[in-house]
């Protein structure tokens, strides 16, 4: 591969690409090579592209900063067209044969960027500034301001296209949670895991191990690679631990359970089948934060040159990568870590021009041949598009093509601030440490609790594992520790070197600067939540992770406070970026919530019917036949059909509970208003049930089988809520009654079969049972068989109020049953009905739904007051009484129609005496069920109006303000057909 | 006397698939008889369970196999006893000896069964549901009652044969078995 920065020629054996397997891939179209292992910043750096973005305001050129999740500057889009993903960091990006890269944010190539004429504005575009230049005039802000400013703003974009990957979502159990697997990670897993604790650790990296992939450092006199390759082979032979690899833990939440987001074939580019991502639930007993730290940088003039970036990840490169950032690196550091970067490029044969340190007086012996600058910093650099040289504060100008900075590591806390934890200043590492509410059952280790050595990180992680195990009640004893050379730590804080009339860059993702910061301060926006809130610092996809401390470290000194005193925002989830999809996973489309059907759903669909979701049932609406343009069409007919020969429907989503029990017959009398004790065995009956405030709660029919079993239905909306009500009576108000309650919703597959041939119909198919109205009356019901010795319930009932019939069987014949009635009754013309018609029958009948308990009407309201049982107590008895509730001239359900035959009535109509003005306080009731009745040929309704009972013939106006409708009604019966109900009886 | 007949439709429609690391096969003829203790009948329960069955009464969260009948629990009090029977002779019977101490209720259409079997389950498992399957917390024989993929469902660990690795036996309720299905055959090893 043709590359001027790739190191060693594989010589490294620790490093972790394979040389022996060549990727191709393209960054803004042109074609470039990486190994297997690299990541895209890794593969961009050995093809020389330095230059990868630009940056969010000012579109200045942006290089690669850091070697993972923090990164701020190289947002690509990876992917084409409908897989496209936008924001992604190229520094945690793995590479795949064929991946397509592409720089974002600006017009015109990457190398010249229309909109950098922002840059020559920055004077204008201050923090704070939408909030003092768009204040006039006002109506330009959205009109003007908002969409030019949305235009212009943003990183990547969103392809627009069905994302064609697929996602998925699971549920994880373990003792111990260890989030992060490097040295202190894979101590406490290793720890835990030999003890037969139950252990998932996870990282974010596609590799285990942290920085010990990255550094040179030796563990048991290997290389540290070696030493975690090694111990992540160890856990995963276990079978008592879990290994996740290319997972984030992105959250802490409640009871120990921890959000985490695997990637598992993002890395394959087109995974087929796979998901890409699945998102887990991790229920863990106890957890180990060991998520390490992140270094930052110092801020000083134009340090946002590509070629600048952090120290630590100049040598993840070089080691890990096998990549050089530059041939000709300086390095500019206030600690001690910050020369290992030298020691490292000088032994990968890279040219060190120089080590700039902050401090005086560094007792540090640099690497054979290369220059130190104590005291100093740097003042100035040039190179628009990569860095040519810099220029210490000491006026000496150094020519190099890339610069190492380490500000020092700030502990990666952020999971430990999930429950409020604040974390607390550490001065001698110069960094926030864990302070606070952390998480219950965490445990912080390693660097995330700023212990930065490698044997403070071993030791940690051991200690923490142990003591989780006694909090577990499993005794684990310490054993030996790796054998590691610990390097030095030392630091002397240095946030920012002046920058004079330059700018020198906090964060780089929202181009906030240190002179925002002053300016900030200027305003008055001190406080650190204020700050941020004011420059934007800390904000977009990397929140701040290499910009937060510096950040409030400038506002202290601007203010003259310590860092204490100015304090730390905290962090809430995510830790890291979670596409939406993953939250979705599989649901999405038809998958987005499952589904009832009815056992006969596909024999309706056979049928060509058209179906609704009520609930989570999918009902058929009503069965077009052919010639049908129309709904209206298939619905007058199923309504004719039914009324005049007969019809069939699928009624099984209705709720049934089977009551048995000594007091069965007790437990149903309270639980309804109106009077069961003396139903007979073998006779249905119409009940009322109230809830506790007295308003209705539901309606139904309940039937006695035996002297100790009653059966009752519920309206399909209200089957859950009727089955809680009474199961908490069952349990909670009753204990003593012997009753149980059991929902047979799903055991039956139930059909009415209504209108005049509805008993021929039926008589066809029982076994020997008579059917005849004197020995199965109206609300008769039984239990009986049919077609052969399938058993059945049968139930004379009906909602449409022609003849009809429930009859129910066990849900395996529902499918056969539909079938047989329509054979069956074929020379009684017999025909499928759905819901629609369903609901204009009932309306003809007057017959309430839903629409009219909608848990504000009492039984006075449905004109059922009198249903109200004087004799006995029962739920909402007492609060049915009330005044409101009661009133005469209160609401009343009664039928509604047109004056104009020709008008439809609309459902949410108010109705409104003639003359009166249309204000609220004239508000004389409203509509709540409309349908055309096929029998009157006209529209009709129900709803509720004052003093409904004394109005019947009045004529008042019905009045949609949505629909925009206002017509004249006239108040009538709600009983529309057959008033006398001599069809039930027949 | 009628002409007609009903013919059975399973509640999963006879699934039965078998891939590399699962197996998924609907459990058809199997009668499901829910048992419910009287009020203050705990202790007669328990005796009149002992006699019938010859295991003592499980508790909320296990299941027991007495011959070939299973005794799974389903609520307080509650249990669902499943056999390859016909369910009213299966209710018959037990109403003659548990009678005077339960009441029962026939459910065997108000659930579909399905067996999940083979290695790669355990995995279908942890997308489906948040109960935690490791065969350390969730033995052989253990029952939990929850929600899988949104859809209520029972789950019971059952024996593995030979190189399956996890057995579970699954109920879903009837009328949401569809998306029930579904939520199986589109995880691994099943869909991937």
């Amino acid at each position: 591969m043709a590359s001027n920065y790739r190191l060693n020629s594989g010589k490294n054996k620790d490093a972790l690409i394979n040389r022996d397997k060549h990727l191709n891939f393209t960054f803004n179209g042109k074609a470039l090579g990486g190994y297997e292992g690299d990541t895209v910043a890794s593969a961009l750096l050995a093809n020389g592209m330095h230059l990868v973005g630009r940056s969010f305001k000012y579109h200045r050129p942006r290089g690669i900063l850091s070697a993972g999740i923090e990164e701020p500057n190289a947002l690509l889009t990876i992917g084409d067209e409908a897989a496209q993903d936008p924001n992604t960091r190229a520094t945690v990006a793995e590479l795949y044969e064929g991946l397509v890269a592409k720089s974002q944010n600006h017009i015109g190539p990457l190398g010249f960027d229309l909109m950098a004429v922002n840059d020559r504005l920055s004077s204008f575009l201050t923090a704070g500034f939408y909030y003092k230049t768009f204040m006039w005039p006002a109506a330009f802000w959205e009109k003007v301001y908002e969409p030019i400013i949305r235009e212009a703003a943003g990183l990547g974009a969103l392809s627009g296209l069905e994302d064609p990957s697929k996602y998925d979502k699971g549920y994880l159990h373990c003792d111990l949670l260890v989030i992060g697997g490097g040295a202190a990670g894979l101590m406490a897993a290793l720890t835990a895991g030999r003890a037969g604790l139950r252990v998932i650790i996870a990282d974010e990296d596609f590799v285990m191990g942290g920085r010990l992939n990255t550094e040179q450092d030796k563990v048991d006199g290997k290389s540290a690679a070696a030493w975690a390759k090694e111990a992540a082979a160890e856990l995963d032979s276990m079978d008592n631990v879990r290994v996740m690899t290319r997972t984030t833990i992105f959250g802490a939440f409640d009871h120990g359970i921890y959000g985490a987001l695997e990637r598992v074939s993002e890395h394959e580019g087109e995974a087929g089948n796979t998901p890409r991502q699945i998102m887990y639930r991790v229920y863990s007993k106890q957890a180990i934060l060991a998520a390490g730290s992140i270094e930052r940088p110092i801020a000083f003039a134009d340090n946002d040159r590509p070629g600048i970036m952090l120290a630590g990840a100049m040598r993840s490169y070089a080691n890990r990568y096998e990549v050089a950032a530059g041939h000709n690196v300086t390095v500019f550091t206030n600690n001690n870590d910050g020369w290992r970067t030298a020691e490292d490029m000088i032994r990968h044969g890279v040219d060190v021009a120089a080590i700039i340190d902050t401090r005086a007086d560094v007792a540090m012996k640099a690497p054979k041949g290369v220059r130190v600058i104590s005291g100093e910093g740097i003042a100035a650099t040039s190179g628009r598009l990569r860095v040519r040289s810099l220029t210490t504060t000491g006026g000496e100008t150094i020519k190099t093509d890339a610069i190492a900075v380490s500000g020092g590591w700030s502990p990666t806390v952020h999971l430990t601030c999930h429950h409020r934890g604040r974390p607390e200043w550490n001065a001698e590492i110069a960094g926030f440490v864990p302070a606070g509410e952390i998480p219950t059952g965490m445990r912080v280790v390693g660097a995330a609790n700023g212990h930065m050595l490698l044997s403070e990180a071993f030791k940690t992680g051991q200690d923490a594992a142990i003591a989780a195990g006694k909090d577990l009640g499993k005794s684990i004893k310490a054993k030996a520790l790796p054998k590691v050379e610990d390097r030095d730590f030392a630091i002397e804080a240095k946030w920012h070197i002046p920058s004079g009339k330059k700018r020198a860059w906090l964060d780089f993702q929202n181009d906030v600067t240190t002179k925002d910061i002053k300016l900030a301060q200027q305003e008055g926006f001190e406080a650190v939540e204020h700050m941020k809130r004011y420059t934007t610092l800390g904000m977009a996809t990397d929140q701040g992770k290499t910009a937060n401390i510096p950040g409030l470290a400038v506002m202290a000194e601007i203010t003259g406070k310590s860092i204490p005193e100015v304090g730390t925002t905290i962090f809430r989830p995510p830790y890291s970026p979670v596409p939406i999809s993953a939250f979705v996973g599989r649901a999405r489309n038809m998958d987005y919530r499952a589904t009832r059907l009815p056992a006969s759903h596909e024999w309706a669909k056979e049928q060509g019917a058209v179906f609704v979701e009520a609930g989570a049932w999918m009902r058929a609406q009503w069965f077009p036949q052919k010639g049908e343009t129309h709904w209206l069409e298939s619905v007058n007919r199923e309504v004719i059909a039914t009324r005049s020969d007969v019809g069939i429907c699928d009624v099984s989503t209705l709720g049934k509970i089977d009551i048995k029990g000594r007091d069965a017959g007790e437990f149903v009398n309270r639980v309804y208003a109106n009077g069961f004790a003396k139903l007979a065995v073998g006779k249905t009956r119409y009940g009322l049930m109230l809830r506790e405030d007295g308003f209705v709660m539901d309606d139904g029919t309940t039937a006695r089988l035996a002297d100790d079993h009653y059966v009752m239905t519920t309206t399909t909306a209200n089957a859950g809520l009727v089955y809680r009500h009474l199961e908490l009576y069952r349990q909670g108000i009753w204990p003593d009654l012997d009753v149980s309650i059991i929902s047979t919703t799903d055991q039956y597959a139930q059909f009415a079969v209504a209108g005049p041939k509805s008993r021929r119909l039926l008589e066809r198919l029982v076994d020997r049972f008579d059917l005849s109205n004197e020995a199965f009356p109206f609300m008769a019901a039984a239990e009986l068989t049919i077609c052969n010795g399938i058993p059945a319930r049968l139930f004379r009932i009906s909602f449409s109020g022609e003849m009809a019939y429930e009859v129910a069987v066990p849900a395996r014949y529902g499918d056969a049953l539909a079938r047989v009635l329509m054979e069956a009754g074929e020379d009684l013309g017999v025909t499928p009905y759905g819901l629609e018609a369903l609901n204009v029958m009932r309306i003809e009948k007057g017959h309430m739904t839903a629409n009219e308990l909608n848990g504000q009407t009492s039984a006075h309201h449905l004109g059922m007051g009198r249903m109200l049982s004087k004799t006995k107590d029962f739920i909402g008895s007492v609060m049915a009484q009330r005044e409101e509730l009661t009133r005469p001239d209160g609401y009343r359900l009664v039928g509604i129609t047109p004056t104009n035959p020709n008008d439809s009535l609309t459902a949410g109509a108010h109705f409104l005496d003639l003359g009166a003005a249309t204000t609220a306080a004239n508000d004389q009731g409203y509509m709540t069920s409309v349908a055309y009745s096929p029998v009157l040929g006209t529209s009709i309704g129900l709803g509720f109006v004052k003093d409904g009972a004394s109005r019947m013939g009045d004529i008042v106006r019905a009045a949609d303000f949505v629909r925009g409708t206002d017509i004249e009604v006239m108040i009538t019966s709600t009983h529309f057909v057959d008033p006398e109900g001599a069809r039930l009886h027949d | 006397m009628t002409n007609f007949k009903l013919h059975e439709t399973p509640t999963f429609g006879g699934i039965d698939i078998k891939t590399d690391g699962g197996m998924l096969v609907e459990e058809t003829g199997l009668a499901i008889i829910s048992v419910t203790i009287r009020t203050d009948a705990t202790r007669g329960f328990k005796t009149a369970f002992k006699k019938l069955f010859g295991v003592d009464m499980p508790s909320a969260q296990e299941s027991v196999t007495a011959g070939k009948t299973m005794i799974v629990p389903s609520a307080i009090d509650q249990f669902f006893v499943i056999q390859k029977a016909d369910p009213q002779e299966l209710e018959a019977r037990l109403v003659k000896a548990l009678g005077k101490h339960a009441t029962t209720t026939d459910q065997t259409d108000g659930w579909g069964i399905l067996t999940l079997a083979g290695a790669k389950t355990i995995t279908t498992m942890e997308r489906l549901s948040q109960v935690d399957m490791d065969s350390t917390v969730f033995p052989e024989g253990a029952v939990a009652r929850s929600v899988f993929e949104h859809v209520g469902g029972i789950v019971v660990r059952q024996k593995a044969k030979r190189g399956e690795g996890h057995r579970f036996m699954l109920m879903s309720q009837r009328s949401s078995a569809a998306s029930f299905l579904h939520g199986i055959t589109t995880t691994t090893p099943f869909a991937y």
